[in-house]
């Protein structure tokens, strides 16, 4: 059977999202076009929030005392996480995708948490208990 | 186009010529199955649906390797955290901000060109990924600097190792921070590297109407796994970087304080 390359069919090139009258396949819903204001707007807000991460940096949160040191890391990874999401969600495309992708990256960011969790709960409780026969 | 497969012939072929058509495989029933369109998918969704899991699929591997690396660094952190201080202090963070930089706005033209692709806007796609590689390779030379001025202050353990180290550090605990450094920056580069090859030649292909005829999913692809590449470096910045506070005083010479 021969058949027309899509780029000779007009109607195809127009709007391949419409369903075309010759379409008897049921494309139903395509994916998602993200506009380019969205992509914009995410890496403004992107921008801003690595200038915030350098700026708390400087800030340094020991300057306010020894006990307030260990908030410089967690902003940080706050901030990191935030970028991180943003990224996933918009120019990953994650937030119009399918369950079943979700799944997969989400699994994956599970695994990790199972990794740190666990490992690090015997490195980091080690002393906390005496050692029997030492 | 005599070939066994004409469809195959004419996607290494390239672009489609004039009133070009081909043969199809017999179980085309419907005569509108595009050409980019393998014959064992029913139809564009589902080709869709399934290259995308499996570029997440090795994503989530890839997540795997570096979730290893990060691992380790939490460790020696937790642990050596005066010799990470110091360590880091040796880093220029004002490189590595322009870096972050340039690598976010890498993602942005990459997001960029996918979108063009999709809206089947040829020369706007082949712009933006032409200026994701741009982007690429202006990280790899800011980082090109930042290693030459590492081996300079003699940072590189094992190959070029006299650094300052502050009083009260264990050099050998500071050369496990540089240890972790190269290993993850350079698995980074070497991402960003073959991240490059791969958007280049997909750029090539692009000039050849591959992506802008209805087959955009190959530059969505590309997309996932250089956006991917910026998700580590947007971690591998604060941790490597800005270890307990920086000082706009210039990247410390002799050491951390």
């Amino acid at each position: 059977m021969a058949e027309k390359i899509p780029s000779q069919n007009p109607e195809h090139l127009v709007d391949r999202h419409a369903q075309g009258p010759n379409s008897q396949e049921g494309h139903g819903h395509e994916h998602h076009v993200v506009p380019v204001k969205t992509y914009f707007l995410i890496i403004g807000i992107l921008m801003v929030l690595l200038v915030v991460t350098v700026a708390v940096a400087l800030l340094d949160f020991s300057h306010f005392g020894a006990q307030w040191a260990w908030l410089n890391i967690v902003v940080a990874m706050i901030i990191a996480i935030v970028k991180a999401m943003l990224i996933l969600w918009f120019f990953m495309h994650l937030k119009y995708s399918s369950k079943v992708v979700w799944l997969f990256a989400g699994a994956a960011f599970m695994w990790l948490v199972i990794m740190f969790a666990l490992t690090n709960a015997d490195y980091f409780t080690r002393g906390w208990l005496p050692t029997p026969g030492r | 186009m005599s070939a066994e497969n004409p469809a195959l012939e004419h996607y290494i072929a390239g672009a489609p010529a004039g009133n070009a058509t081909v043969d199809h495989d017999a179980h085309d029933e419907h005569g509108d199955r595009p050409i980019y369109l393998a014959h064992h998918f029913d139809d564009m969704e589902q080709q869709r649906e399934c290259v995308t899991l499996g570029m997440w699929s090795f994503l989530a591997t890839e997540i795997m390797m570096f979730g290893g690396l990060f691992f380790v660094y939490t460790l020696y952190r937790h642990f050596h955290f005066a010799a990470y201080k110091a360590g880091s202090h040796h880093l220029d963070w004002k490189m590595g901000t322009l870096n972050t930089f340039v690598l976010l706005a890498s993602s942005l033209t990459m997001a960029l060109a996918v979108h063009a692709a999709q809206v089947r806007e040829k020369k706007k796609m082949i712009n933006f990924l032409l200026a994701t590689m741009a982007l690429g390779v202006a990280f790899l030379v800011i980082k090109g600097f930042e290693w030459t001025k590492d081996w300079n202050d003699g940072l590189i353990p094992a190959l070029q190792w006299h650094p300052q180290v502050p009083a009260g550090v264990d050099p050998n605990n500071m050369m496990m921070f540089f240890i972790i450094y190269f290993s993850m920056t350079g698995l980074h580069a070497i991402h960003m590297i073959i991240g490059l090859a791969i958007v280049g030649w997909m750029t090539y292909l692009g000039t050849k109407d591959f992506f802008t005829e209805g087959n955009d999913q190959p530059i969505e692809l590309i997309g996932l796994y250089w956006h991917f590449v910026d998700i580590v470096w947007v971690f591998l910045f604060p941790l490597l970087y800005l270890i307990g506070g920086i000082t706009l005083g210039a990247a410390a010479h002799g050491g951390g304080h």
